[in-house]
């Protein structure tokens, strides 16, 4: 038997009140291992019987009542826990909105560094970016076209900011002026005709900004960078004017109803002689042959086959590629002899204002020293009366094409269409003059130049 | 052997005595007192320590049963766990702050006149000391079984319980602790082998 099972029978034998003597004389043979153990037991057991005395449990008690009369209430401790849960989870909430205080700090001053940025400093890329957002989010062509517009615009107002206080191009806004006209362009080329006409408009007058620009700038090689993009602008607005209606068949084309009187010379052709003479967004083929005609000359007179690509092709994106003017041309139809009077009206008095505004523009910049407000404002009121001019004559140019017979409204939108000669020479110096709010077309344009330059739009 | 206490008696009593009731406090000191009694006159070998550190273990309970999270498994030897590791925190303490203390008797010291036997006063003081310093030498464990089994007079699968432990483990530590005991004790009646044959 091992000592283990030995030592356990003991155990119970000593508990039912057998010595140890006893034990020990029953296992002889294993006496000296268990004696001790079961000494040790006995010993131990010897305290079972072991209690306080009254006396000790009485003291004992009056103890624990002064300890428990110092301990706070429960509901004290319950308190004091929730305050200083209270406590952390205010600092907690505290710390929570100075980390959302900084990080609107954060946000501000960033978006306020962007949208202050001007060529040239590194956040411009991230404003024309973000500028751009708007029209790569919608799914509208027409809005897309317009928000393009807007943000080419702005990059043409900084172009002008840049030129004005450095004295040389800022190629990062030139870039972004041509990237926003050619995504306007492709956007126009899926809108309707209307939208592509007024895209157009809008292309011209900044081919022509480009253009006065160019001849204004001393630097050569700004001066050959915006001529190049001034030809492209143009093309865009040429090959969108020809450019076959996305509109459902049977909608008539206005500019393929322009007699044949009425044809301008090409303005890209032109446009190195006299920008803003011959720039005119009137100035539209009359015919899908004389289109065509138009824009080929235009690429064989800007562009050679063999020529190598200018500066202006390596900063520029390559602009969209577009149909070509004859595919998809509804055929012409007869326009109505009153509409095409009143069209053909509204034509000759935009040439007229957009004549005196180039009048008025280089009046100002033969001044020596920077021009004075008058000045400025003498033109800025002329070139925008030259473009509602313009804008008006190809609405009345629209019209025509598009009604069979005149109606007593079309008649009557012609009629408002033609601008008042009187108001185009005249030289208005207030603000005001600016905007005619009666004519429905001049909200539709870009913003006007200060002086002979884009302004900034706000 | 008192009577052990079960499951429904302390989730009714500690919830009363964290919100500070007295009558609760007083319940459970009567409960737990003697137990915890015996198992520091076990360790320590002496009756006025022992009922001291009593008394101090449930001051110490009254002060930090707010943060006692009762156990809705097995409750009662949670609890009683607890107390007891109170109690063994107290014995650590208790040696350490007498660890080098002497006490000083004076010279005429009046014998008294009705009481027990001096001698065997310090006889049964001085075994009480031995077995508390070898009790000492063993592990808690080991320790909680002895006193349980021998002390409480608890069988092995009540200690089984108590320590949630099954039987076999307990009875392992029951032998393993009592040879260690065993040889700790035989090796100090061999030291002093006169206080060995007058105690024999």
């Amino acid at each position: 038997m091992n000592l283990d099972t030995t030592l356990e029978r003991c155990l119970q034998q000593i508990e039912a009140g057998e010595s140890i003597d006893g034990c020990l004389a029953r296992y002889q043979d294993q006496a000296d291992a268990l004696a001790p153990m079961l000494a040790a037991a006995v010993q131990i057991r010897s305290h079972a019987e072991a209690r306080l005395s009254q006396t000790q449990r009485l003291q004992a008690k009056a103890t624990l009542r002064q300890t428990l009369a110092a301990q706070p209430s429960a509901a004290a401790v319950q308190k004091t826990a929730r305050s200083r849960w209270a406590l952390s989870l205010g600092g907690a909430r505290r710390l929570v909105a100075i980390a959302a205080v900084a990080m609107l700090l954060v946000v501000v001053l960033s978006v306020g560094v962007v949208a202050s940025s001007e060529p040239g400093n590194p956040a411009y890329a991230v404003r024309v970016i973000a500028e751009r957002a708007p029209a790569l989010v919608n799914r509208d062509s027409t809005v897309r076209a317009a928000v393009e517009l807007t943000v080419a615009e702005r990059r043409l107002a900084d172009l002008q900011l840049h030129l004005q206080r450095a004295g040389r191009l800022e190629p990062a806004a030139l870039r972004a002026l041509l990237a926003g006209d050619a995504a306007a362009a492709r956007q126009a080329a899926s809108a309707g005709r209307v939208e592509q006409l007024r895209v157009a408009g809008r292309l011209a007058t900044h081919a022509r900004i480009l253009h006065v620009l160019a001849d204004r700038v001393e630097d050569p090689r700004s001066a050959q960078l915006l001529n190049e993009a001034s030809r492209r602008t143009m093309a865009l607005a040429m090959r969108l004017r020809a450019a076959p209606s996305s509109q459902p068949p049977g909608v008539q084309l206005p500019t393929n109803d322009m007699p044949a009187a009425n044809r301008q010379p090409s303005p890209v052709s032109t446009a190195t002689a006299t920008p803003m003479a011959t720039a005119d967004p009137t100035a539209t083929p009359t015919a899908t042959a004389t289109a065509t005609q138009a824009a080929t000359a235009t690429v064989s007179a800007t562009q050679p086959a063999n020529a190598t690509p200018s500066p202006a092709e390596a900063l520029a994106p390559k602009p969209p590629v577009e149909p070509t003017q004859a595919e998809g041309i509804v055929p012409p139809r007869p326009p109505h002899p009153r509409q095409t009077a009143l069209a053909q009206t509204a034509t000759a008095r935009s040439q007229t204002a957009t004549a005196r505004a180039a009048t008025a523009t280089a009046r100002a910049s033969r001044t020596p020293g920077p021009p004075g407000p008058r000045q400025t404002a003498r033109a800025q009121t002329a070139t925008a009366r030259a473009q509602r001019a313009t804008a008006r004559a190809e609405a009345a140019t629209a019209l025509a094409s598009r009604t069979p017979g005149p109606g007593p409204g079309q008649t009557a939108l012609a009629q408002t269409a033609t601008p008042n000669p009187d108001q185009s020479t005249a030289t208005p110096t207030g603000p005001g003059a600016q905007a005619t709010p009666t004519d429905p077309a001049a909200s539709s344009h870009p913003p006007q130049p200060d002086s002979w330059l884009p302004r900034r739009p706000d | 052997m008192q009577p052990r206490l079960t499951d429904e008696q302390i989730l009714a009593l500690v919830p009363r005595c964290q919100r500070g009731e007295p009558a609760a406090v007083e319940a459970i000191y009567d409960l737990y007192s003697d137990r915890l009694y015996r198992y520091l006159l076990t360790r320590l070998g002496d009756p006025d320590a022992a009922a001291e550190l009593t008394t101090e273990v449930f001051v110490r309970m009254i002060q930090h049963i707010g943060s006692f999270k009762l156990s809705r498994k097995d409750p009662a030897n949670v609890f009683s766990g607890w107390l007891y590791r109170i109690a063994a925190n107290l014995v650590s303490d208790f040696y350490r702050s007498r660890k080098w203390q002497q006490v000083e008797l004076p010279d005429d010291l009046p014998a008294p006149v009705n009481g027990p036997d001096p001698y065997q006063q310090a006889v049964q003081h001085e075994t009480a000391q031995q077995l508390g310093t070898a009790l000492n030498q063993l592990s808690e464990d080991q320790r909680l079984v002895i006193v349980g089994r021998f002390a409480e007079e608890m069988s092995t699968a009540e200690v089984a319980a108590w320590l949630g432990k099954t039987e076999g483990a307990v009875k392992s530590l029951q032998h393993r602790a009592l040879r260690t005991l065993g040889r700790l004790l035989a090796l100090d009646k061999r030291r002093d082998p006169a206080a060995s044959g007058e105690s024999t």
